[in-house]
């Protein structure tokens, strides 16, 4: 059966009244009829109590006028006694003795004379008596009267106020059984509908609204309405959170293949930078080297006729030492001429791991009589590229040279092919004392050498070697210690 | 005894000097009485019951004696030398009241002579005295002073009432002071004068010896009246004219206490009696004159009162 909340407000309250209205009826009726007897009770003790102390007032007072009465005539009989002078009383026919019979008439006459006296005495006494008990009982009659009245007052005065504190009590149990009903009926479900809807704030629409039995119909047609929107929110939620995911992860690929394509776009830059500057040297030390090369050519060409006409001894010791330094001179020259002129593209493929092998065979007597391991880790393939194999090897030697200069005897050098992100890979490390940071992006340049002996050269012409076959060559701190030069190149196919 | 011829009609004058009685009596006695005190008038007829119960002359009052009082004394011993020469008894003369005495002792007579006057005392002693000399006797009513504190007392329901005087403060000779504060204190009373009265439990209309400064009797009543206070009288004649309460001395007694004095002055007229007092005060109660005033009266004061004077019934006493 449907109950709306005004209904069962109404009939709630209306049982409830009825309830406490008739308790109440019941308490205050036996209630009142305990106080009715109990204040007849006490009237009555106390009109018992004021009737016992006026009769024993008017008991005291008879005594008192009764006893005085008594008292007064005895006393008065016995001062004309005693106070009489008998002397008076002389017999006529003998003056020398005293005539009783004359006193006994004396004071028989004042007897009666103050009989009559106190007859009337006592007549006053007994009006004034009559009248005072009638007074003493009519003001403790209007006493008990006006006290009967005062009780009846106060009596009034507290049922007045028994009534107005069960009155009270009354609305206040109306009052506790309606917080409660209403709490049962109203704001549990309400609290609870509440509690359903701060989770659907929260985003919580897994948990159902309770649909429990109970309460009101409205606050049930509600809950039945909150569910039904909290269906809809999750549905709609549900799509929405598949669109939201998909557009991330689509932002999140766009990111990473951006941020990959700056940091390519950055390393292209700085290859090119690098490249420009290394092109720029490249030309000037090909200038350099091409005019130095021509004068070095008429230099030796002076100094061969020299010695072939010189016949001094000396002389031609001499120049033959200048014929030496020449020469390596030339060789200088013609290192930064290969730079500066790459020349024309001859590659093939090329396997890098034999051209290591090729190197570190050149390189034994060198690392053996340095007691310096040299060891090669190839992979399982071969590693081929497209280039020149002579310069190729002359990259790794000069690599391998540059890595035997830095180490110690008995230490070790390790290199390494293999293929990374479809290039051919050959790195070289040494445990020696590594390279500065501030220095690496110079090591690459020409005359820029740590070694007293150094020409500076080496790495500038692997460099440009490297480049020439489209790769890239760079320098870091290799794990463990020491310096890591790796060499990067297109594999073949792939350029 | 030519002497005697000469006092012939000296003899003739002396039945004048004999006054006479209401009855128009000869008296063997004569006694001067202060008429206008209801209480000496009770005294006096007190003596003339105590003479006829000894069997004495008859008494009679010389109230205005022809030649003054000194002259009718001089009479008198003339007649009681003829008397004692006769070999009967003489005298002796009374002078009852205050007055009376002092018209006796300003005369100076030697007559044998009774002198009866009423006097508060404080124990058994007057407080005022009067000369005893031989052949003289001194009876007085004691009024005791005790008696009447008690009854004021009990009429007011303080252990220490404050009671008015009805007397002229401004008239009120120094020479009063003292008895009268003798006498309060003796009674346990506090006083003030009848313009203090507001506040007092009665009004105190008493003879003290205080002559003309006492009020006269109806102001002292209007005053009481006023205040609504109950009056006290020590006057028996104003009983039932509207004092409440009336000290009344035993008159009667002491009239028959002076013929007794008198029946011995005779047997020897030369005795120096020592003077006697006769004790005790009634207390009489007038109810009209207490409803009057609208003083309720105690009834165990009601029932010590020696004489009621019945007043109005209390309406009380109808339909009640």
């Amino acid at each position: 059966m449907k109950r709306s909340l005004v209904t069962l407000t109404l009939l709630l309250v209306g049982g409830v009244v009825l309830l406490l209205g008739a308790a109440v009826v019941a308490w205050i009726t036996t209630e009142d009829a305990r106080t009715a007897r109990q204040q007849a009770v006490a009237q009555q003790d106390e009109a018992e109590r004021g009737m016992q102390a006026l009769a024993g007032e008017l008991v005291q007072l008879s005594q008192e006028i009764t006893g005085g009465l008594a008292e007064r005539h005895t006393q008065r009989l016995r001062a004309w006694l005693e106070q009489e002078p008998l002397e008076l009383y002389r017999r006529a026919d003998d003056p020398e003795r005293v005539d009783v019979e004359a006193i006994i008439n004396a004071f028989v006459s004042e007897v009666r004379s103050r009989g009559m006296v106190e007859d009337e005495r006592v007549a006053v006494l007994r009006e004034r008596m009559e009248d005072w008990s009638r007074a003493r009982i009519n003001t403790a009659m209007a006493t008990q009267r006006a006290d009967a009245s005062r009780r009846a007052e106060l009596a009034a005065g507290d049922r007045g106020r028994s009534l107005a504190i069960r009155l009270g009590l009354l609305l206040l149990g109306m009052a506790v059984l309606l917080a409660l009903t209403m709490g049962v009926l109203v704001v549990r479900p309400v609290r609870r509908l509440r509690t359903a809807v701060d989770r659907i704030a929260e985003g919580d629409l897994e948990t159902p609204v309770p649909l429990r039995s109970g309460g009101a119909e409205e606050l049930r047609a509600l809950a039945h309405d909150v569910e039904r929107m909290r269906d809809q929110i999750r549905a709609a939620t549900g799509g929405l959170e598949a669109e939201v995911q998909r557009k991330t992860k689509d932002l999140e690929t766009t990111l990473a293949e951006r941020t990959k394509a700056l940091d390519e776009l950055k390393a292209t830059r700085d290859r090119l930078v690098q490249a420009a500057k290394m092109a720029g040297l490249g030309t000037l030390a090909g200038g350099v080297a091409h005019e130095f090369n021509n004068l070095l050519g008429g230099i030796l060409g002076c100094l061969e006729s020299a010695r072939a006409e010189s016949h001094d001894p000396s002389v031609v010791e001499d120049l033959d030492v200048a014929h030496k330094t020449a020469q390596r001179a030339a060789v200088l020259v013609s290192a930064l001429l290969d730079v500066a002129r790459p020349g024309q593209r001859t590659f093939r493929p090329v396997v890098l791991g034999e051209v290591v092998a090729d190197v570190l065979r050149a390189a034994e007597p060198t690392a053996s009589r340095r007691n310096v391991a040299i060891t090669h880790e190839g992979s399982d393939e071969d590693v081929v590229v497209d280039g020149d194999e002579g310069q190729l090897h002359q990259v790794v030697l000069n690599l391998v040279t540059n890595a035997l200069q830095a180490v110690d005897d008995g230490e070790s050098i390790a290199v390494v092919t293999r293929v990374e992100d479809g290039r051919g890979i050959i790195e070289v490390r040494d445990v020696g004392q590594g390279i500065p940071v501030g220095d690496r992006d110079r090591i690459f340049e020409p005359f820029f050498t740590g070694r007293e002996d150094g020409t500076g050269l080496g790495l500038f012409v692997s460099y440009g070697i490297v480049e020439r076959h489209g790769g890239r060559i760079a320098a870091d701190d290799a794990p463990g210690g020491g310096a890591r030069l790796t060499v990067s190149l297109p594999r073949t196919g792939t350029t | 005894m030519r002497w005697l011829a000469l006092l012939v009609p000296l003899l003739g004058a002396l039945p004048a000097a004999y006054a006479k009685d209401e009855a128009g009596t000869t008296c063997g006695l004569h006694a001067f009485v202060d008429a206008d005190d209801s209480g000496v008038v009770a005294v006096y007829d007190g003596l003339r019951k105590g003479l006829e119960l000894a069997q004495l002359p008859r008494v009679c009052r010389v109230d205005d004696p022809q030649g003054g009082a000194t002259a009718f004394l001089e009479r008198l011993s003339a007649q009681a030398s003829i008397e004692r020469q006769a070999g009967r008894p003489v005298g002796p003369i009374f002078a009852i009241g205050d007055d009376a005495c002092g018209k006796v002792i300003a005369a100076g007579s030697r007559l044998p002579r009774v002198y009866a006057v009423e006097r508060y005392t404080i124990g058994r002693k007057p407080m005022r005295a009067l000369p005893a000399d031989e052949g003289a006797a001194i009876v007085y009513a004691g009024l005791g002073v005790e008696a009447v504190g008690r009854l004021l007392r009990d009429l007011s329901g303080s252990d220490r009432p404050s009671v008015a005087w009805a007397w002229d403060a401004k008239r009120f000779p120094r020479s009063g002071h003292e008895p009268v504060m003798r006498f309060a204190k003796a009674a346990g009373l506090r006083l003030t004068g009848a313009e203090k009265a507001n506040g007092a439990s009665a009004l105190l209309h008493l003879r003290l010896g205080v002559g003309e400064t006492l009020l006269p009797f109806a102001d002292a009543l209007r005053l009481a009246r006023e205040l609504g206070v109950p009056l006290i009288s020590d006057d028996r004649g104003r009983f039932g004219q509207g004092a409440v309460v009336t000290l009344v001395g035993r008159h009667a007694l002491l009239g028959r206490r002076v013929a007794a004095a008198a029946l011995r002055l005779r047997a020897k007229p030369a005795t120096k009696l020592a003077p006697r007092g006769v004790a005790g005060v009634e207390v009489w109660i007038d109810l009209k004159s207490a409803d009057a005033t609208g003083v309720s009266v105690p009834m165990g004061l009601l029932a010590r009162a020696d004489k009621l004077k019945r007043g109005a019934r209390r309406p009380e006493r109808a339909g009640k």
